[in-house]
């Protein structure tokens, strides 16, 4: 570019004197509605009223004053009446990502190999995968709740009971065992579309003259799937376990479209025991406290994928 | 990883595979040393293996994989539509749960839920809230991520790798986490149950995703293509104008709909912010639904479900070209 500059400075719009001038102001000045909104919508709540908040024992009435409780709301979760949820909420988030990534990362595998084959009418089946990840989490998680009932129209009961003994009465999404699992097969239904896609495309980028050698060579399907598959697979594999264990941790509409949290508690994973806390009991100090002590967890999380995915970046 | 350490990889994995044991039995047997050398060369042996695989069982595998997949797939958009159709009574005697369209005069006379959810339920209400929060959502993130993301991709200035990082990270930041403190916000400057309010907030949630993809789109394109538009005589505001915008269309066209479907599957936000009944959108809409005469509503609970699923599902249907693109570059397979 400073070629061209030295050669038609004469006849430089002044658009572009300008920027001359003020090279960095353009880049500034593009950012600046995007800026303006994560700092006035994302970055101020959080930082101002989420903290401060946390502090207070918040109440909606705008007459009554928020006093300020101090460390009241923390002590609550870590000491005090809500103890017990906070560290069962804690075991079942975890369980709940141990079981939800893994099972996603296989079912979107599986079905990026078997869309890779040459099948007739090939575009169709590879958008028709994508049904679940279109679908609005709630009405997925609707979906399955009515399936997972034990009524005549409970398919998804009347399937499982064939296998095991699914207690009646509440059928899948009322009984605690079972519920957990109500709530994985609506989540993995939904979400592994995601996963899908990349697989697909990270397949499809596998050069085929390898698995013809591997042919050649007597590889088995295993032994391709093994040392020609999974290696070209495995930074892809490892970015999207990353993004799906942060992007499971605090959502909340599944859960709560599937059983509402319950029973009692049973599923009630972090993001919906905020989310209960704060717009059922509109105790919305202590939510928040929960929220602050959910997000010194998870930024680590975070920070390190933002730093994977950008350190080409510097 | 570059290709030649892999075949590398291989052929070193297959050498030392095959070296053991020859004669009959799959690779897995020759790898553990079972077959003793009948004196056929192993090469032809194991080739004729892996033909047996592939002319046999996975022309057949394939198809079935497929079958599975796709009833698993699609199983509960049928449902919902079927039961849709279907009036309560005849919901409650499906056999094993799995509804079959039937011709029957009264499930499509006038009980037929399509017919009388508008009526029943303020459905139409909902429809124009949801389009309303999810098509202005989705201009305003474009806009806004047009500009930021050419911004960091191509034009320099201060703090710009921290800026970039901060807007990322936002995405990755639970919906939930914010809630409370948009809430609190919104309420105390009038925005709660506005379109506006709920506009906002929802582009603010959408935009670090697209900035990011866009991001990755615009640093793909040629370094040289504004020098040679300027070259040309364009500004370099005219070249962004003439010469980017027209390339990108493609990842501009499925940031819209990133950014559209983000807003119409949002219920965390809407149910905050549209609590009240102008504002209400269809999956607020479905939860109180369902908590409201679950068995008497049934086939209503079931046509809002298929309605909700079914339109941004037509919308990834007809532009799955452009979105699988857009998700493919996502998780930085290109890179």
């Amino acid at each position: 570019m400073a070629t061209i500059d030295r050669f038609e400075r004469g006849d430089r719009s002044l658009s572009d004197r300008l920027l001359g001038e003020y090279g960095s102001l353009q880049g500034i000045l593009f950012l600046l509605p995007s800026l303006l909104l994560l700092g006035f919508i994302v970055l101020y709540p959080m930082i101002f009223n989420g903290v401060l908040l946390s502090f207070r024992q918040f109440t909606l009435d705008p007459a009554l004053a928020n006093p300020w409780v101090g460390l009241e709301n923390y002590q609550y979760w870590l000491f005090g009446g809500g103890q017990a949820l906070f560290l069962f909420s804690i075991k079942m988030t975890l369980l709940y990502e141990l079981v939800v990534v893994p099972f996603d990362l296989m079912v979107a595998l599986a079905a990026a190999l078997v869309l890779n084959e040459t099948l007739p009418a090939r575009p169709l089946w590879r958008g028709l995968m994508l049904a679940g990840y279109a679908a609005p989490p709630v009405a997925a998680g609707l979906t399955f709740a009515v399936m997972e009932q034990a009524a005549s129209y409970g398919v998804v009961y009347n399937f499982l009971s064939m296998f095991f003994s699914v207690p009646a009465s509440g059928g899948i999404t009322s009984n605690s065992p079972w519920a957990f699992w109500g709530v994985v097969f609506a989540k993995v239904w939904r979400d592994f579309g995601f996963m899908y896609v990349v697989f697909l495309a990270g397949v499809q980028s596998i050069p085929s003259e390898l698995y013809e050698i591997a042919k050649v060579d007597g590889a088995g399907p295993v032994r391709r799937f093994r040392h020609i598959t999974l290696p070209h697979l495995r930074t892809i594999i490892v970015t999207v376990v990353m993004i799906r264990t942060i992007f499971t941790i605090g959502k909340v509409e599944i859960p709560w479209a599937v059983t509402k949290g319950g029973p009692v508690n049973y599923t009630t994973f972090l993001g919906v025991a905020i989310f209960k806390q704060g717009f059922l009991n509109w105790s919305l100090g202590r939510a928040a406290a929960l929220g602050m002590m959910f997000s010194l967890a998870i930024i680590p999380l975070i920070v390190l994928w933002v730093r994977s995915e950008t350190e080409d970046y510097g | 990883m570059s290709h030649e350490t892999d075949s590398d990889d291989l052929a070193a994995n297959t050498a030392a595979g095959t070296g053991t044991g020859t004669g009959a039995g799959s690779a897995e047997a020759n790898r553990v040393g079972l077959g003793t050398g009948s004196g056929r060369s192993w090469r032809f042996e194991t080739a004729r293996q892996g033909l047996s695989w592939e002319t046999h069982y996975k022309p057949v595998l394939k198809y079935v994989a497929l079958a599975i997949l796709m009833i698993w797939m699609l199983f509960p958009v049928y449902y919902a539509f079927v039961n849709s159709l279907k009036t309560p009574e005849m919901i409650f005697t499906t056999s094993l749960g799995i509804p079959f369209l039937t011709f029957d005069p009264v499930a499509f006379s006038g009980r037929n839920a399509w017919r009388t959810m508008w009526s029943a339920f303020p459905f139409g209400r909902y429809l124009l809230a949801t389009f309303v929060v999810s098509v202005g959502t989705a201009g305003l993130a474009t806009v806004c991520a047009v500009f930021a993301a050419y911004s960091f991709a191509r034009l320099d200035f201060p703090f710009k790798n921290s800026l970039f990082v901060v807007a990322v990270a936002g995405f990755a930041f639970p919906v939930v986490l914010l809630a409370i403190p948009i809430f609190v916000l919104l309420q105390r400057i009038g925005l709660l149950n506005t379109y506006m309010g709920m506009i906002l907030a929802f582009t603010a949630f959408t935009l670090p995703y697209n900035i990011w993809l866009l991001r990755g789109f615009f640093e793909d394109l040629p370094e040289n293509l504004e020098e040679s538009a300027r070259v040309d005589g364009c500004t370099q505001i005219g070249a962004f104008f003439r010469v980017i915008l027209p390339l990108s269309r493609p990842a501009i066209v499925s940031v819209f709909i990133f950014a559209f479907l983000l807003a119409w599957h949002n219920y965390l936000m809407a149910f905050i912010m549209g609590s009240d009944a102008l504002h209400t959108t269809l999956p607020v809409a479905l939860l109180e639904l369902r908590g409201t005469f679950f068995v008497r509503n049934f086939h209503y609970i079931m046509a809002g479900t298929f309605l909700t699923m079914a339109i941004p599902m037509l919308m990834y249907m007809y532009l799955q070209k452009y979105l699988v693109e857009g998700l493919g570059s996502s998780a930085g397979v290109k890179g």
